[in-house]
């Protein structure tokens, strides 16, 4: 074997070799770029949906929260009619009778996020005590065919915690309002 | 009157507790029905377990306690403490005092969170008290709302017996339907 015939083979080689290790590293960077590529879309397809999932439970939190104050609003405004008019039919304790079950449920609706900012205490024992004005109401309309004194008595004692009741209500809605407030 | 006395457990002896109470002395449906009541939560009681109740309260609520879980045993801890130590002797005093003919159970926060102790309670007064009647607040809702949540392979078992336990010693006729619209 001469020297040039030496030379050309080891060339060759050299350059046989440099082609591909040059193709196994242009693989291989392709290979890991597609996996890098890969991973990262599917990291960002999560947290878009976990943000999505925020957005939507925050939403659905916010909503709940003004159907609790428009609901506190609502049995307020009845329970307020009624002691302004005592003497009112039986629709008006059946319609406040009917808005604090409405509460009630949507109490209960948003019980875990209500949990969650801690308020669920509060709300449940205003709740505690509309139903127990309502059904106060209820029991006195009833006892006026019967017992015109003992109705009385209850509408009494009924209209002396009403006021404060009302105002444990607005107080909850001034809280409710001012996390919807930091949430918006 | 299927049901001329009985024994009502409260959650809480609070303000709400005070309307439910006024509720019923206005109630002409239930002018035939003696009560004595029970509240499981009774800051009148002088409970150094529900100071210590109220205090983890208030260092979740100021974020000073520690990890969630922990402070979540030791809440179960002392509740589990108090309805054995204070509520079951107070219970078993005034069965065997009152003589009632159904035992009332308010089926809300503290019933709900101390399931497998209140039960046993209830369990300790039956044996000592065979064939008094029991009724549950809500034992429908309690049911389907136990039922429809997934639980740990290790409490599955526990769970099943209390659901069935509810099931079969909580009774349901259509005087304690009446008994407890008029009263929750």
């Amino acid at each position: 074997v001469s020297w040039d015939e030496l030379v050309n083979s080891v060339i060759s080689a050299a350059v046989a070799s440099g082609i591909v290790l040059a193709g196994f590293r242009f693989y291989f960077e392709k290979r890991i770029e597609h996996s890098f590529d890969r991973k990262l879309a599917e990291h960002e397809a999560r947290l878009a949906e976990r943000s999505q999932l925020r957005v939507a439970y925050g939403s659905e939190r916010l909503g709940g929260y003004r159907e609790i104050v428009a609901q506190i609003k609502r049995v307020n405004r009845r329970c307020r009619d009624r002691l302004a008019n005592p003497e009112a039919m039986d629709g008006d304790v059946s319609q406040l009778l009917v808005e604090v079950a409405r509460f009630e449920e949507v109490l209960y609706t948003n019980a875990i996020a209500l949990e969650h900012d801690q308020l669920y205490e509060d709300v449940h024992a205003w709740k505690n005590l509309m139903q127990s004005v309502a059904k106060r109401l209820d029991n006195a309309s009833r006892l006026d065919a019967t017992d015109s004194e003992r109705a009385a008595a209850v509408r009494a004692s009924v209209a002396g915690q009403a006021p404060q009741a009302m105002a444990d209500g607005e107080a909850v809605v001034g809280r409710l309002n001012e996390l919807i407030r930091s949430y918006a | 009157v299927k049901y001329g006395r009985i024994v009502l457990i409260h959650s809480f002896a609070d303000s709400g507790m005070e309307a439910r109470l006024e509720q019923i002395a206005s109630d002409p449906d239930l002018d035939a029905v003696e009560f004595e009541h029970l509240a499981v939560i009774d800051r009148g009681r002088g409970s150094e377990r529900i100071a210590q109740l109220d205090r983890l309260s208030d260092e979740a609520a100021t974020g000073v306690a520690g990890a969630r879980d922990e402070l979540d045993e030791r809440r179960d801890d002392l509740l589990r403490e108090i309805i054995y130590e204070e509520v079951e002797p107070a219970l078993l005093e005034l069965v065997g005092r009152f003589r009632p003919d159904l035992v009332l159970v308010h089926g809300g926060t503290i019933f709900t969170s101390a399931t497998g102790p209140f039960l046993q309670m209830l369990i300790d007064v039956q044996e000592a008290h065979p064939g008094l009647t029991y009724a549950l607040e809500g034992r429908s809702e309690w049911l389907i709302r136990t039922s429809g949540r997934d639980y740990h392979p290790f409490e599955r078992r526990s769970v099943t017996n209390q659901m069935r336990w509810v099931e079969d010693n909580f009774s349901e006729d259509d005087d304690i339907r009446a008994l407890t619209e008029a009263i929750f």
